[in-house]
C-alpha cells in the first residue's frame, strides 16, 4: 500500500517507529552517517539518499525483493508494541502517516531509490519476527555508505 | 532634443507628494543619449533659468543671464558648472564649496571642507557647527534660536544628543540593516517614539505611546513642501537623515548633514564636492545619482547603488558588493560597511566579508588564493580558512553566493585605499577605544572590568533605566541575545553609554507605532524575560554546524524563532542557486521549519552528520517540549 500523504523528508533523513513513542530522534554520530541509519528499540531514523524532499512510500509485508531495483537497501530491526507505525520527516509532526500492524519483533528492510531531482521512491517490508533480528543487513549499498564493521546497532536519543 | 533628468517613477512621486516637481534640460544627441550639461532648470516655484556654456571646459558663460567668472584654477567666481543634473543654481564656490547660494544664504567651511558656519544674506550668523577630529558633527549652535545641540556616536552611527549643558535630551535606538536605520528615539521625560521607515530607510513618521501617527511629509528629493521650523531640527527624514532648519526670522533653509557632506534637500545638490573625486561620474555635487530610490550615499563622499538586497559601494579604482544581510553584521561587530570589502571567488560557495586591511593581509600571506581553478582548490582554502583561527577571527561574515552570483568577474578585491580612506581606517582602529560588544563573552568581560553599576541608568532618561547585572543574567540564561536586543556599549566623552540596536524591525508596522514603541521601550528596559524553551546546539559536538549557526545569528538572524513555517517552500527559497557541494550538505539558518526561514536565510555546507544530528536535535526539542506552530523558542550555540 501507498501511504499518503507524500513524505518530506529533510536533514537527510525520515523516521520509521513506534506510535506510541513521544520521539523517534535518534543522535547521529558520523559512524551512524556512514551506515546510513541510527536506531532505538522501537525508532529507526533513515538516512536518505538525498538532502531533503520528497518521498513515495509503499509498505509491503514479507520480503523485499527484487533488491536490484533500489540504490540503497537496509534492513533493521524494530519492536512494535503500540500496534501502530508512524513514519514521518522531522519537519512533519503530526503527520498522521500511520498504519497497523500487530505488536511485535520486526525485520523492517527499507529500499530506496531517486526517481527525479528531489523525489525518492521508498520501499517498507515489514516481516514480523519470532527470534529477534541479531543485526541490522546492508543488503543494497550505495557510494555514499561507508559502513563500519560491525554496524552500531544503538543510538542515543538526543539532549538539545 | 531633451530629456527630464528624474526617471518617471520620480517624477511621478514627487507630483503626487509636491504638485510640480522641479524639471531640468539637459542637451542630448539624436540617439537620447545625455551629452551635455544643462540647458535650463525650472524649480518646483515654475522659475525658470537658462544655462549657456561657453568653453571647451564645459563652464557656463551665463546663469540666468548673468556671466559667470572663473578663478585661475577654474573656479567659478559667480555660478557654476557642476550642476550638470538636478541641482539648483550656486552663486559662488571657493576650493568648490558653496559659499552663497542663490538665496543669499552663506556658508563657511574649514580647511577639511567640513561645514562649520550658515551665516544670512547679510553676513548674520545663523548656526556654528563644531566637528571631532574624525569628521564627526559634534556640535550644533543654532544661533538665532539660541540653542545648542550636542552629538554622541557609536563609531559613526548618532546614538545621543545633548544640549549646552550636556544634559541628554535624546536617546536613539538604531536598526542593524544600515547604518542609519532609525528605529526609535526615547527624551529627556523617558517617552519613546518609534520611527516608521519607508524606502531605503527614509523615516516617513513617528508613533508614540499613545498609537498616534505624525507623517513627515517631504518629496523623493528630501525637499519640503511645507518648511519645517525650526524647533523641527533634529527630525529624522530622508535615508534616515536629521535636518537642521535655520531661519533668519522671515526665510527657513533646511540642511541635511551626512557625514562628509551637506545636503540640501530643497536644491537636491551637495553643498561640497565630492571627496572622493570623480568616482561617480563628472558631476561632483550631483546627488544620489539623481534617484533616492536607487540610491544612497550614507558617508556622503561615496554612491553606494542599491541592486536587489545588496549595495554595490564604488570607490576609486573599484567597486565592492556590500550585501544588505552583511549589514547587520557589520553592526554586530561596530565595523562601518566603508571599511569592509566582500572577497568572492566564483568557485566559492561563500563570499568572505573582511576589513580592507585584513584582505589585503590575507592576499598578501596567501597569494595562491587568487589562482583557484577548481572547486576542490576552494573547499582547501576554505578549510584552512576555517582552521586558521587567525583569519577565522578577521572574517566579519560569510555570505551565501546566490546573491553576490549577478557580480561575476573573478575576486572582488578593495584593497586600494586612498590616504585620506587609511587615515581614517586607522583612527577608527584605534584600541583606546571602546567600540563595542560583541557577545556575551566580550560583554561580560567588559561589565565585569567595569561593573555593573557604572551602566546603568544612562542620567536623564526618565527611570528608563538598563540593569546591566539583570542583562548579563538573562544573557547567560539564553533569554536575551544579541539578535533579539543588539547591545553595545560605547564610550565618550561623557562617560559610558548603552546603545541598543534592534535586528528585527521588519515587525515594526505604521499601525502599531504606538505599540511598538511600547514593546521597544519595555524591551530595552528590561530587555527581555519570556521563559521560551532553548534549542541548545553544541560547537564542541557539532562544530561546523554550530559555526553556521553562530555566523547567521552573527549576520542578524534572529536567534528567537517561531514554529510553523512552510519548511518545504522556505527550504527550496533559502537553498536557491546555492551550489550543492558534495559530500556536503547545505544548512540553512533560520530553520526552514520556522517563520522566519525562506529566502535570504544564511546557507552553509556542512558535513552530512551534523546535518542528520541537527535533523534528529531538532525533532526531539520539537517534541519534547510540544511546541505547536506560532510558539517560540531560542536557538544558543554553545561554545
Amino acid at each position: 500500500m501507498e501511504l499518503f500523504p507524500k513524505l518530506y523528508f529533510s536533514y537527510s533523513q525520515f523516521f520509521i517507529y513506534d506510535e506510541g513513542l513521544d520521539s523517534p530522534a535518534c543522535k547521529w554520530t558520523e559512524a551512524h552517517s556512514r551506515q546510513g541509519f541510527a536506531r532505538r528499540q522501537q525508532a529507526i531514523a533513515v538516512g536518505t539518499l538525498l538532502e531533503f524532499g520528497d518521498a513515495s512510500v509503499h509498505v509491503q509485508f514479507g520480503d523485499l525483493a527484487p533488491l536490484e531495483e533500489f540504490e540503497r537497501v537496509i534492513a533493521i530491526p524494530l519492536e512494535i508494541r503500540s500496534g501502530r507505525v508512524c513514519v514521518d520527516g522531522p519537519e512533519e509532526h503530526p503527520a498522521d502517516r500511520s498504519f497497523p500492524v500487530s505488536p511485535g519483533l520486526y525485520r523492517v528492510a527499507i529500499g530506496q531509490k531517486v526517481v527525479e531531482d528531489q523525489h525518492e521512491e521508498v520501499v517498507i517490508a515489514l516481516e514480523k519476527l519470532t527470534v529477534p533480528m541479531s543485526n541490522s543487513e546492508i543488503l543494497v549499498a550505495d557510494r555514499a555508505l561507508d559502513p563500519p564493521v560491525p554496524l552500531i546497532e544503538d543510538a542515543e536519543r538526543p539532549e538539545p | 532634443m531633451t530629456i527630464p533628468t528624474a526617471p518617471a517613477s520620480v517624477l511621478w512621486f514627487a507630483t503626487i507628494i509636491a504638485g510640480a516637481a522641479p524639471n531640468t534640460n539637459h542637451a542630448t544627441d539624436a540617439l537620447d543619449h545625455l551629452v551635455g550639461n544643462r540647458e535650463s532648470h525650472t524649480t518646483r516655484e515654475g522659475v525658470t533659468t537658462a544655462y549657456t556654456l561657453a568653453t571647451a571646459a564645459n563652464e557656463y558663460a551665463t546663469v540666468g543671464g548673468a556671466p559667470v567668472l572663473y578663478d585661475a584654477a577654474g573656479n567659478p567666481g559667480r555660478a557654476t558648472n557642476a550642476c550638470a543634473f538636478h541641482c539648483g543654481e550656486a552663486a559662488s564656490r571657493v576650493q568648490g564649496n558653496l559659499i552663497q547660494d542663490e538665496a543669499g544664504w552663506q556658508y563657511v567651511y574649514d580647511e577639511r571642507s567640513l561645514l562649520t558656519q550658515v551665516k544670512d544674506d547679510s553676513g548674520g550668523a545663523l548656526a556654528n557647527y563644531t566637528y571631532d577630529a574624525l569628521g564627526r558633527r559634534i556640535i550644533f549652535e543654532d544661533v538665532v534660536a539660541g540653542t545648542t545641540k550636542r552629538y554622541y556616536y557609536d563609531g559613526a552611527s548618532l546614538i545621543q544628543e545633548r544640549n549646552g549643558s550636556d544634559v541628554l535630551t535624546q536617546y536613539h535606538v538604531s536598526g542593524r540593516q544600515y547604518i542609519d536605520e532609525r528605529v526609535a528615539t526615547m527624551d529627556s521625560g523617558g517617552d519613546w517614539i518609534v520611527h516608521l521607515m519607508g524606502n531605503n530607510f527614509s523615516v516617513m513618521g513617528d508613533g508614540d505611546d499613545a498609537g498616534a501617527i505624525t507623517r513627515t511629509a517631504y518629496g523623493t528629493l528630501g525637499d519640503f513642501v511645507d518648511p519645517p521650523a525650526p524647533s523641527d531640527s533634529g527630525t529624522f527624514t530622508l535615508h534616515g537623515r536629521p535636518i537642521d532648519v535655520l531661519s533668519d526670522g522671515t526665510r527657513t533653509l533646511v540642511l541635511m548633514h551626512v557625514r562628509a557632506r551637506v545636503y540640501d534637500p530643497k536644491n537636491a545638490r551637495w553643498l561640497q564636492r565630492d571627496p572622493s573625486g570623480y568616482v561617480d561620474g563628472s558631476n561632483l555635487y550631483e546627488s544620489f545619482h539623481g534617484n533616492t530610490y536607487s540610491s544612497v550615499d550614507p558617508s556622503g563622499r561615496d554612491d553606494v547603488e542599491r541592486a536587489g538586497d545588496d549595495l554595490i559601494y564604488k570607490g576609486p579604482g573599484f567597486q565592492w558588493v556590500f550585501a544588505r544581510g552583511l549589514g547587520a553584521n557589520l553592526s554586530i561587530t561596530d565595523i562601518p560597511y566603508q571599511e569592509l570589502v566582500v572577497i568572492d571567488h566564483p568557485n566559492w560557495p561563500y563570499a568572505f566579508a573582511m576589513r580592507r586591511e585584513d584582505a589585503q593581509e590575507l592576499f598578501d600571506t596567501h597569494p595562491e588564493a587568487s589562482d583557484f581553478t577548481s572547486v576542490l582548490e576552494v573547499m582547501q582554502y576554505a578549510s584552512k580558512l576555517a582552521n586558521d583561527a587567525a583569519t577565522r577571527s578577521k572574517i566579519v561574515g560569510t555570505y551565501p553566493k546566490k546573491s553576490l552570483q549577478n557580480y561575476p568577474g573573478g575576486w572582488t578585491r578593495g584593497v586600494e585605499l586612498d590616504t585620506g580612506d587609511m587615515q581614517e581606517l586607522e583612527e577608527l582602529a584605534k584600541p583606546a577605544r571602546l567600540r563595542a560588544v560583541q557577545d556575551l563573552e566580550h560583554f561580560t568581560k567588559v561589565a565585569a572590568t567595569l561593573s555593573y553599576s557604572s551602566l546603568a541608568a544612562p542620567t536623564g532618561l526618565g527611570g528608563a533605566a538598563v540593569d546591566a547585572g539583570a542583562l548579563v543574567s538573562d544573557m547567560r540564561q539564553g533569554k536575551v541575545s544579541m539578535q533579539s536586543g543588539g547591545v553595545v556599549l560605547t564610550a565618550t566623552a561623557a562617560g559610558y553609554f548603552l546603545h541598543l540596536k534592534f535586528a528585527d524591525t521588519a515587525r515594526r508596522g505604521a499601525g502599531a507605532g504606538g505599540r511598538a514603541a511600547q514593546a521597544m521601550a519595555e524591551e530595552a528596559t528590561t530587555l527581555g524575560s519570556k521563559e521560551l524553551p532553548v534549542l541548545r546546539i553544541s560547537a564542541r559536538e557539532y562544530p561546523q554546524l554550530a559555526e553556521n549557526i553562530l555566523h547567521a545569528q552573527k549576520a542578524g538572524h534572529p536567534s528567537i524563532l517561531t514554529h510553523g513555517g512552510a519548511a518545504r517552500a522556505n527550504r527550496a527559497a533559502a537553498l536557491e542557486g546555492v551550489p550543492n557541494i558534495r559530500p556536503l550538505s547545505r544548512d540553512e539558518y533560520p530553520f526552514a521549519s520556522s517563520v522566519e526561514g525562506g529566502a535570504g536565510s544564511w546557507v552553509g555546507h556542512i558535513p552530512p552528520a551534523q546535518q542528520r544530528a541537527q535533523g534528529g536535535l531538532i525533532t526531539e526539542f520539537l517534541r519534547r517540549h510540544n511546541i505547536q506552530p506560532g510558539d517560540q523558542y531560542i536557538v544558543v550555540v554553545d561554545q
